[in-house]
């Protein structure tokens, strides 16, 4: 296409530039824009303006101007950084709710707060509400502090009675309570 | 007149603008009269590029500045095969390619951008900032796709006309 650069000459070249530009495509890159270019120079500073100045419109969407080679590496490494995070989130979160509902860390041995089962059946026959019913497993839960049992309630004993050898009293009946009928 | 030795820095970038300039150069190549092999053509654009890159300056844009001397080169030719009678090598000095317009800073495209009429910079925003579509655009705002069209390329002419800041 052959524009002529007389009298409305201007209008047609900008009426291409602005098709070029409607299709996202760089006007500087068709023939027919470097033709008119060629017969007009003066045409190419004009042009130069305003395609550097879209150019710094579509930056302010990143927060800064970029090139469209920027563009793409910036969106690529965006998308693996996120990636990543959301991982080692989700893999921390599995940890940490793995370890809470079992006393055991993630090693396989017994944490400090907990005791020897043994020790905790003993102490049921004594009426100690931290008890618990003898069972097969050497370590048992030792009494979580009030924070960690609510939690644990929420999870593993949502439609199950109270915990084992709780008297009425027990601060940790009444946690377990307020978390139950919260609900 | 000899060639001063090559900066580094300057050529690295060189070589890595070339490629951003190719559709540029190879449709200058073949527009108008006389069209020239566009590898040619850039290879003489990187020559004198190299050859005048002192008149560049360092904070400004290398690719206008290539733009501009491409132009440059292929005008400088076909001057001068013009000129010259049938049979003669061309002897031509080239000129030096000019500067382009410094870049403008945030603020000052802030500033331009306040210039323009509210919807067609509504439009001009949605479609070069937001990449929406025109027909998305349309849509939003419950305009014609025509009309939408319109305010875009007044937005843009606006853009283009109005002069930038004065340098300091």
């Amino acid at each position: 296409m052959t524009m002529d650069t007389t009298g409305t000459t201007h209008d047609t070249f900008w009426a291409r530039v602005d098709a070029l530009l409607d299709e996202r495509r760089d006007p500087f890159d068709d023939p027919a824009v470097a033709d008119a270019l060629l017969r007009d120079p003066a045409l190419l500073e004009p042009l130069e303006r305003l395609v550097d100045r879209l150019g710094r419109v579509e930056g302010l969407a990143r927060g800064r101007p970029m090139d469209g080679a920027e563009i793409t590496r910036s969106t690529h490494r965006r998308s693996r950084v996120a990636a990543w995070v959301a991982g080692a989130a989700a893999v921390a979160l599995v940890v940490v709710l793995a370890s809470r509902s079992g006393n055991v860390d993630s090693g396989g041995t017994a944490r400090p707060d907990a005791v020897p089962r043994d020790t905790l059946v003993a102490d049921a026959a004594r009426g100690d509400p931290g008890a618990v019913a003898p069972a097969t497993s050497d370590v048992a839960p030792a009494r979580p502090r009030a924070r960690i049992h609510s939690f644990s309630s929420t999870v593993r004993h949502e439609r199950c009675d109270p915990p084992v050898a709780a008297t009425p009293g027990d601060p940790l009946l009444v946690s377990w309570r307020q978390t139950w009928t919260s609900r | 007149m000899s060639t001063p030795p090559a900066d580094p820095p300057f050529e690295r970038a060189l070589l890595e603008a070339l490629p951003r300039i190719r559709g540029y150069v190879a449709a200058l190549a073949a527009g108008g009269p006389g069209a020239q092999d566009a590898d040619d053509l850039l290879q003489d654009v990187a020559a004198k590029a190299l050859r005048y890159r002192h008149a560049y300056d360092e904070g400004r844009a290398l690719v206008p500045w290539l733009r501009r001397t491409a132009l440059h080169v292929v005008l400088d030719a076909r001057r001068a095969a013009a000129r010259r009678p049938a049979g003669l090598e061309p002897d031509a000095e080239p000129v030096a390619p000019s500067e382009p317009s410094p870049a403008e800073s945030g603020d000052e495209l802030a500033g331009l951008l306040d210039r323009l009429d509210p919807l067609p910079r509504e439009i001009l925003l949605r479609f070069h900032r937001d990449g929406w579509s025109v027909a998305r655009i349309a849509a939003s705002h419950g305009l014609p796709e025509g009309t939408v069209k319109s305010h875009l390329h007044r937005a843009r002419r606006r853009l283009r006309e109005l002069p930038g800041a004065p340098t300091s």
